[in-house]
């Protein structure tokens, strides 16, 4: 069996649907952070399987650029828990509910 | 390449960098001044884009780095756009310098590299770059949002909207691989010459709608609209106020260069989702304002229900309606800016900026009180104001398209009835402030002479708009010709 | 010369006056007052200027191009014709009386400057709407009316009930607005134009059907009926009377509600036959139900509110009879009568120390002779007496009546006897007998700045109907009766001879009201309506309970969605309190609110939902 443009589709579906299932049902907000690279990873599996399978590097040079933001977003998002994690001593998202209504 | 093509970007960059450095150097009470420089550094870049910046007209458009970025008449306006309104953000700043206990210098210089993110957005015309400027504006705006550590209300926003943003990130990025994937190009450009052949392609239209996805979240628009109230009231004053306009606009910027130059032949058969949008918006966030007693919070739907205006000029589908966003969108600024510097300055120390913080006001500061009463005026939509006008040319824009579709009847009855419904609630933060009621400090507020110029701008900036609309309306005009 | 530059100046004065006084003169009482009396004389000088140097006709407009959008070209403009004019002449006129009188009668308030700047651009918008020449500029003036009423009613705004006060008036004002502003944009879809001029040439090339342009009519005297205080918007007008009299005497006489009235005759070449009808009974039934109720109010100014409300019910009612130029008679002449009861009763109020209570005054003829004789003069004039002017305007919208529609005829005598009545009822009550007050025995005659307005407007309160007014707005407005006095012998006994009948049924009517005002009150200590009508006088007292009606009906409306939601999510109920006034909007958004539960995980959801729903949108 060979593996086309259609397996390596699925399997990112797969992991961008997990990826927001875990940013609905997790509770820690590290874990919810973790989905969502786990998201934007499967975008970019798409999109490197689309620049594959149809000979165009735009796809590939742009999977660059997501994971240079996707880096920096990490590093303030990470700084950001840590600051809230140091404050509340806790980084579970039913704590965060001073704003609200 | 011609890299004077991007001299607004390197221009802001440069001075957000040199602001970085100077600061290394100047002793501690000399910071807040800073603002102050890169306001005036701001309000140069203005003047010279005004006075030095012009579209040939031989070639209406100029491209750089490979035709992902486009000079063109709408990235002019926006970046204009931009520029006076980061001009009037850093001013704000400076007042607000006290209450933001270290890293003031910082916080100018993420203004101005949020406001560079801006100005690439307004010249997007790849996706590559779409998302870079994209994500430029939004991670800038995850440090500002949180930037009052102390706060828990400011770093639970910064969190908050970290992770929707976030959310929406992927989303986006989604929607571009499988636009991607179908059309083999991330190029507005060569996407309009083939785009009409994927128009029954579910793959290629659901991609799209994901992209729709994460411009829908900036512009704080239905059902992306959940992050809006509360990150408008966690986020330093200054930094909502740059938010409600800055990455609002972006937001618009990008929408309308995604809509009506990659997509026109898809967007065309769409009016039914944006109607939908559009209307659902304002009467979610006229409604939900009602009840509201925290004064950033209840601007927080108001943004959202203005959103709803906005996208009528967008869901009219027609040059009408794309110029009466430009010119709704220059309107807000004045009207958004002057409502955020008042609570900046009047809400010092209330908690909770509750609106009856805002009582006797008028004795406080009469200046204060009457530019906030105009703001909310312009926000209701009251004539001779700005936000009167962009109104009327919103709804004319979406009158005239009735014949077409019913659905824009009833989108502008949606939409007048959101108007009615939206003066319950400015007036009510008008009457809080005339209302004497238990006004517990009526110690004068000292307005210093850079933000009372400020005020003054604003209020001339509202009522110009409001009385004499030719001038704008034709550059707004001018500057939509190209889009379809 | 071409004299046209001179209404900009005297529009546009008022509107310096304002703004000035609000940005620089705030601290200097009199250079405020000053600025403000100035500017609506020398407009009115400047009125009579213009008139004297153009004449009344032929009609024409100026105008500058102040928008063009699309196809749609706004102007900003001023449109010359009788109409217009005069009202420009009374409005600077009743105007600068009652500017002068403010200055006396205001002269001891705290906000004095802010008090004139409201003035000023309330006499600045009203002038707008008047020389309007198109929907555009009319809506907004007309809004800009409704803003400085809120002002100026709610301008003692430590009082709670001004305050209320001025937010009803505003409310319930934009509550016809919309009307209004749906009317004039089906007028611009139809017609493509807002320019009042074009409008009719549409309206008489219309080929639609016939209905739709009754209904448009309809939605634009939905505007009227807000501004001018019909049935059933009817009830912000008694309650602004918490402003100073002053502005109760300018809301009333010549502004802000006879801008509906204006309106409906400046734009009478859009109603159809149909739609003449409905605002023929609308304002009959106003009339009516605001005659009856002023009978059994005690309050000075009150009584004078509901006797507004049913004149103009009058005026529109003659509107709707076919007879803008009757309508257009009787606005003119109230405006002198009415400017003239409210500033005489003003005069007294101030004399007894703020009381407002008619069963507190009495005996006040011989103290105060020239408030007494002045407003003698309006009572006269208001109900109908000849020679005073009122005679001539009412005997008009009779003669009209009778001629049209004899229900209609029968609602206005009866009307007409039942103003008589209340009108004696407060002469009687007020100024004749005893002193039933300390403060009535101490009464003392207003200052000259207060006495001499009052003595003006009697001079034209007697004469109105006699110097050409109605011959004057003849010349534009369809009239039907084509013949025109000439001399002045022949003006004073014209009615006696082209409408018999309605002249006779309108003298019986003031015989009849003064008969019984006088058997029951010329000699009364305390009101014996009461104990004759029982439960008719509780209704009438409280105006037939229509607030309470409001209120009422809202809060039911409410307890309905409130079940509503109840079906449809238990959560909404809970979070949801129907309190009181706060509108049915108010319980949607508290529901709506709910969503914003403080919950990421919930937000990310809802996110999620939200991208469903748009990809439902786009792909099916």
């Amino acid at each position: 069996m060979t593996v086309g443009l259609e397996h390596y589709l699925v399997v990112s579906a797969l992991l961008f649907c997990l990826g927001l299932l875990g940013v609905i049902v997790r509770r820690n907000l590290l874990v919810i952070y973790m989905s969502l690279e786990l998201m934007l990873n499967a975008a970019n599996l798409a999109l490197v399987a689309f620049s594959r399978f149809t000979n165009n590097l735009d796809g590939q040079v742009f999977v660059f650029f997501t994971i240079t933001v996707a880096a920096a977003e990490v590093s303030v998002g990470l700084a950001l828990i840590v600051a809230l994690y140091r404050k509340r001593q806790t980084a579970h998202v039913e704590d965060l509910t001073t704003l609200k209504l | 390449m011609n890299l004077s093509l991007l001299s607004h970007e390197l221009l802001v960059l440069a001075l957000g960098l040199g602001l970085l450095l100077v600061d290394l150097w100047l002793p501690v009470p000399a910071k807040r001044k800073l603002g102050y420089v890169a306001a005036a550094g701001v309000g140069l870049i203005l003047l010279y884009s005004l006075f030095c910046v012009q579209l040939p007209a031989s070639s209406p458009v100029q491209y750089a780095f490979g035709q992902m970025y486009a000079l063109d008449g709408l990235a002019l306006f926006f970046k204009r756009f931009f520029l006076l309104a980061a001009l009037i953000v850093l001013l704000m700043s400076v007042e607000f310098a006290d209450r933001i206990a270290s890293g003031i210098a910082e916080f100018y210089a993420l203004m101005l590299f949020a406001l560079s993110g801006m100005l690439f957005a307004s010249s997007a015309n790849d996706f590559a770059l779409l998302f870079v400027s994209l994500e430029l504006i939004t991670v800038t705006f995850y440090v500002l949002t949180s930037f009052q550590r102390a706060r828990v209300t400011s770093l639970e926003a910064g969190v908050k909207y970290l992770i929707i943003g976030a959310l929406s990130t992927a989303f986006t990025v989604y929607g571009i691989a499988l636009v991607y994937g179908i059309s083999h190009t991330l190029n507005f450009g060569l996407l309009s010459g083939v785009a009409a052949q994927y128009g029954d392609n579910k793959i290629f239209l659901f991609g799209l709608a994901l992209v729709l996805v994460g411009l829908g979240f900036k512009i704080a628009a239905f059902p992306f609209q959940i992050w809006a109230p509360d990150v408008y009231q966690g986020a330093p004053t200054p930094v909502t106020a740059f938010l409600a306009i800055g990455s609002k606009a972006a937001g618009f910027a990008l929408l309308l260069r995604v809509l009506f130059i990659a997509v026109p032949d898809i967007t065309a058969r769409w009016s039914n989702l944006l109607i939908i949008i559009s209307g659902v918006s304002i009467l979610y966030g006229n409604l939900c304002a009602i009840p509201q007693r925290n004064l950033k919070r209840l601007l927080g739907y108001s943004s959202i229900a203005h959103a709803g205006y906005l996208l009528l000029g967008v869901a009219a589908l027609s040059a009408a309606g794309r110029s009466a966003v430009l010119y709704y969108l220059s309107g807000y600024l004045f009207t958004v800016l002057s409502a955020f510097t008042v609570i900046c300055l009047a809400l010092r120390g209330v908690e909770g900026e509750d609106v009856g913080g805002l009582a006797g006001l008028h004795r406080r500061s009469p200046l204060l009180a009457a530019t906030m009463t105009l703001a909310m005026a312009s926000l209701a939509g009251i004539p001779p104001l700005a936000g009167f006008f962009g109104k009327f040319l919103l709804l004319k824009a979406v009158v005239e398209q009735g014949p077409t579709h019913p659905g824009y009847y009833c989108l502008t009855f949606t939409a007048l009835a959101g108007v009615v419904i939206s003066l319950y609630y400015y007036f009510g933060v008008v009457r809080a402030m005339y209302w004497p009621g238990e006004a517990a400090d009526l110690s004068p507020i000292v307005v210093s002479k850079p933000i009372r110029l400020t005020l003054y701008g604003c209020i001339g900036g509202m009522l110009y708009l409001g009385l004499f609309p030719n001038g704008l309306l034709e550059a707004a005009n001018q500057a939509v010709k190209l889009l379809r | 010369m071409n004299p046209d530059f001179i209404p900009w100046i005297i529009l546009f004065l008022p509107l310096l006056a304002a703004v000035v006084i609000a940005l620089f003169t705030q601290h200097d009482r009199k250079l405020s007052a000053g600025l403000s009396v100035g500017a609506v004389v020398a407009g009115f000088v400047l009125s009579l200027v213009f008139i004297k140097l153009n004449g009344w006709a032929p009609a024409h407009e100026v105008s500058v191009a102040w928008l063009t959008i699309g196809d749609l070209q706004a102007d900003f403009g001023l449109h010359f014709d009788p109409l217009s004019l005069l009202m420009m002449l009374i409005v600077t006129g009743v105007a600068s009386a009652i500017h002068i009188y403010s200055w006396g009668y205001m002269s001891e308030d705290r906000s004095l400057p802010r008090y004139f700047a409201c003035l000023s651009l309330f006499t600045f918008s009203m002038l707008g709407i008047v020389l309007a020449n198109n929907f555009l500029q009319l809506f907004i003036f007309w809004e800009l009316v409704g803003v400085s009423s809120y002002l100026l009613i709610g301008f003692w705004f430590e009082r709670p009930a001004a305050a209320d006060a001025g937010k009803k008036a505003f409310i319930t004002n934009r509550l016809g607005d919309f009307g209004f502003l749906l009317g004039i944009l089906t007028a611009w879809a139809w017609f493509g134009s807002l320019n009042f001029a074009e409008v009719n040439k549409g309206v008489a090339d219309w080929k639609g059907e016939h209905w739709l342009l009754t209904v448009a009519g309809l939605l634009i005297f939905c505007g009227a009926m807000g501004k001018s205080a019909q049935f059933p918007l009817h009830v912000w007008l008694p309650d602004a009377m918490e402003g100073p009299t002053p502005v109760s005497a300018l809301i009333h006489a010549a502004t802000m509600v006879a801008a509906g009235v204006y309106m409906l005759c400046r734009v009478f070449f859009i109603f159809t036959p149909d739609a003449l009808t409905v605002i023929a009974w609308i304002g009959g039934f106003t009339a009516l139900l605001s005659a009856v109720i002023a009978v059994q109010q005690d309050d000075i100014k009150r009584i004078l509110a509901y006797s507004t409300l049913s004149q103009l019910g009058y005026m529109v009612m003659a509107v709707g009879l076919h007879g803008p130029t009757q309508a257009m008679f009787h606005l003119t002449t109230h405006a002198f009568f009415k400017a003239l009861l409210f500033l005489g009763a003003g005069s007294v109020i101030l004399a007894v120390h703020h009381e407002q209570d008619i069963w507190k005054m009495g005996g006040l003829r011989t103290k105060m002779p020239v408030t007494f004789w002045t407003f003698m003069v309006g009572t006269l004039a208001l109900a109908g007496v000849p020679p005073f002017s009122g005679f001539y305007s009412k005997d008009g919208i009779l003669a009209q009546a009778a001629q049209h529609s004899l229900p209609l005829f029968v609602v206005g005598a009866v009307v007409a006897a039942l103003t008589t009545f209340y009108m004696f009822r407060l002469v009687f009550v007020a100024f004749l007998g005893k002193s039933r007050s300390e403060a009535a025995g101490h009464a003392q005659e207003s200052p000259p700045v207060m006495v001499w307005p009052l003595r003006i407007l009697a001079f034209f309160s007697v004469v109105g109907g006699l110097i050409g007014i109605e011959e004057l707005y003849g010349t534009q407005l369809a009239t039907e009766h084509t013949e025109h006095a000439v001399s002045f012998g022949q003006q004073l006994i014209g009615p006696f001879i082209h409408a018999p009948l309605a002249v006779g049924v309108g003298l019986l009517a003031v015989v009849i009201g003064y008969a019984a005002a006088y058997a029951l009150y010329a000699k009364a200590a305390k009101d014996p309506l009461p104990e004759k009508l029982g439960a008719l006088s509780r209704a009438m007292r409280n105006r037939f309970y229509f607030d309470e009606l409001y209120q009422a009906t809202v809060i039911r409306f409410h307890d309905f969605l409130a079940a509503a939601a109840d079906w449809f999510d238990r959560c909404v109920i809970a979070g949801v309190g129907v309190r009181g006034t706060h509108g049915t909007t108010e319980l949607a958004g508290r529901a709506l609110r709910l969503l914003q539960t403080g919950n990421l995980q919930t937000y990310a959801f809802i996110f999620a939902l939200g991208v469903a729903l748009v990809l439902y949108m786009v792909l099916s």
